[in-house]
């Protein structure tokens, strides 16, 4: 059953479809983009008759990670998906599934997740009075990387080397009369994007939080 | 006769560009060709991508080790942090069976792969096992024989495959700076750490603490520079001296040349051939030293 779900996910969610691991017999994580949790939730729900269990938040330091657990006969099956602490807005299941009412609520008070197109948003465990800002387990946006290892880290993963190549050092390398580039990722598009094939692949941009558009970290 | 390709490495490519020029000049001195590592990246650099992300740190090295095993190439460097990362994941690789699959299923991805079939050297080995020290002796136009020199090995040149093997390649950079005909001086920490990877825990602590301790007994022996063989050590103790006078009022003022720079002057290469003025320790009191000869 877990490869012909994989399968059909893969298939129906198409590029939202991240991987899917089974770790152990009677388990299933599929991870996928937020923009297609609804469309694989309905589609558990109208082809195999799956029953929303629970939702489950962890905040990752930079995202929330949300699990949602479908039970379906001899067969656990979680939908994974990430939402920046930038904009954690996210599709709420509840219009589909009534199960998801209190639960996304729950999330929504204690990691101020906001389920778009929730029926009744109120509060539900923290008093009306408690702080709009405040949002009890969800901790300061952070990653693994130090201040000090970000320049590192965004220079290698832009330019496939930890240092810049400024102007003074072209003009010193012409001065001395060797090359005023090297044959490295500096000069070599197509070994800079074999190396950023390589980084994503090992889920290291995801890892430290780098961010591909303005090539820097997202804290 | 070993075919070898240079991954030069960050800091000297874009910091410390005159250890390239020394390295270039001396080894065609010596008619020794080597070829730029084409296509390579940061190795990478010990202190960041290996704590964070270990799996990046050994695909990142295993791609640069395949790009010299696909060109049928030993792999040479001249930066003992280099040295260390493509080392050490070289061996790992060999030995851990599943670890190298996993690691080329991620290289089949840019279709490279890691054989296992290249060794790495750093730049003393093959100065001492490829081009020879009878050689290299029979090369010295200018011995540098007023010159009082301290060595620092670094760290990183220690690694080795046996215990019984650790200390073989600082006491090759000891042969070799002697070849120069400069007087070694011996001040007693020569195995302590520059303190350049301890910046990223504890910036004072790796300069008041740990270079500061070093320079101040190299002061103390009274030498007229001090000798390296890795680029990070190189800017530890030239940035760093310029930050212990900046914020703690400490001056020790001591030069520091990478190995290649004083074996290229003794090989009769002129210091501003090579750019030794754009050292930032002050190199530039001892030039007319290097070149009295």
């Amino acid at each position: 059953m877990n490869e012909e779900i994989t399968a059909k996910l893969k298939e129906h969610l198409k590029e939202a479809f991240i991987e899917a691991v089974a770790p152990r017999e009677g388990r299933l994580t599929v991870e996928l983009s937020k923009e297609c949790l609804l469309q694989a939730a309905e589609y558990l729900c109208r082809e195999y008759d799956a029953r929303l269990v629970t939702i489950s938040a962890t905040d990752l330091g930079l995202d929330i990670q949300l699990l949602y657990h479908f039970s379906i006969p001899k067969l656990l099956v979680n939908l994974k998906t990430i939402a920046p602490k930038e904009d954690l807005r996210i599709v709420s299941l509840t219009p589909s599934i009534f199960g998801a009412n209190w639960i996304e609520r729950e999330i929504h008070d204690l990691f101020g997740v906001e389920f778009e197109g929730h029926p009744d948003p109120r509060r539900l465990i923290l008093s009306y009075e408690w702080p709009r800002d405040n949002t009890p387990l969800k901790g300061l946006r952070k990653g693994l990387a130090s201040d000090f290892q970000k320049p590192t880290m965004e220079n290698l993963l832009s330019t496939g080397q930890i240092f810049p190549m400024s102007l003074m050092a072209k003009r010193q390398r012409v001065e001395m009369k060797i090359p005023e580039v090297l044959p490295t990722t500096i000069a070599n598009p197509e070994a800079l994007d074999e190396v950023q094939t390589v980084v994503k692949g090992v889920g290291f941009d995801r890892r430290v939080g780098y961010d591909w558009k303005t090539k820097k970290m997202r804290y | 006769m070993k075919q070898y390709a240079m991954l030069w490495g960050c800091t000297v490519q874009t910091r410390l560009p005159s250890i390239e020029a020394a390295t270039r000049r001396m080894l065609d001195v010596l008619g020794f060709s080597v070829r730029d590592l084409e296509g390579a990246s940061c190795c990478p650099e010990p202190y960041t991508s290996a704590l964070i992300g270990r799996e990046l740190w050994y695909a990142l090295a295993a791609r640069n080790i395949s790009l010299a095993e696909a060109r049928k190439l030993e792999l040479m460097t001249i930066c003992n942090g280099c040295y260390d990362t493509l080392f050490e994941v070289n061996e790992t690789l060999k030995q851990d069976d599943s670890l190298r699959e996993r690691i080329n299923l991620t290289l089949l991805k840019i279709g490279k792969e890691f054989k296992g079939s290249s060794e790495i050297r750093h730049i003393v080995e093959v100065l001492d096992e490829d081009v020879g020290l009878d050689r290299i002796a029979a090369s010295v136009k200018r011995p540098l024989s007023n010159l009082r020199v301290a060595l620092h090995p670094g760290c990183h040149l220690y690694r080795s495959k046996t215990m019984e093997d650790y200390d073989r390649k600082p006491k090759i950079l000891e042969n070799l700076v002697r070849l120069t005909g400069v007087q070694l001086i011996k001040y007693g920490l020569e195995k302590m750490c520059c303190g350049y990877p301890q910046r990223q825990a504890d910036e004072e602590m790796s300069l008041k603490t740990t270079l500061a301790t070093k320079l101040q007994r190299i002061q103390e022996s009274h030498v007229d520079c001090l000798v390296v063989v890795c680029p990070g050590c190189c800017v530890q103790f030239e940035y760093g001296q310029i930050e212990l006078r900046q914020r703690y009022n400490l001056d020790f003022g001591v030069p520091v040349l990478h190995l290649a720079e004083l074996m290229a002057v003794a090989l009769g290469i002129s210091a501003a051939e090579i750019g030794l003025e754009t050292h930032r320790s002050p190199v530039g009191k001892i030039i007319a030293r290097l070149e009295s000869r």
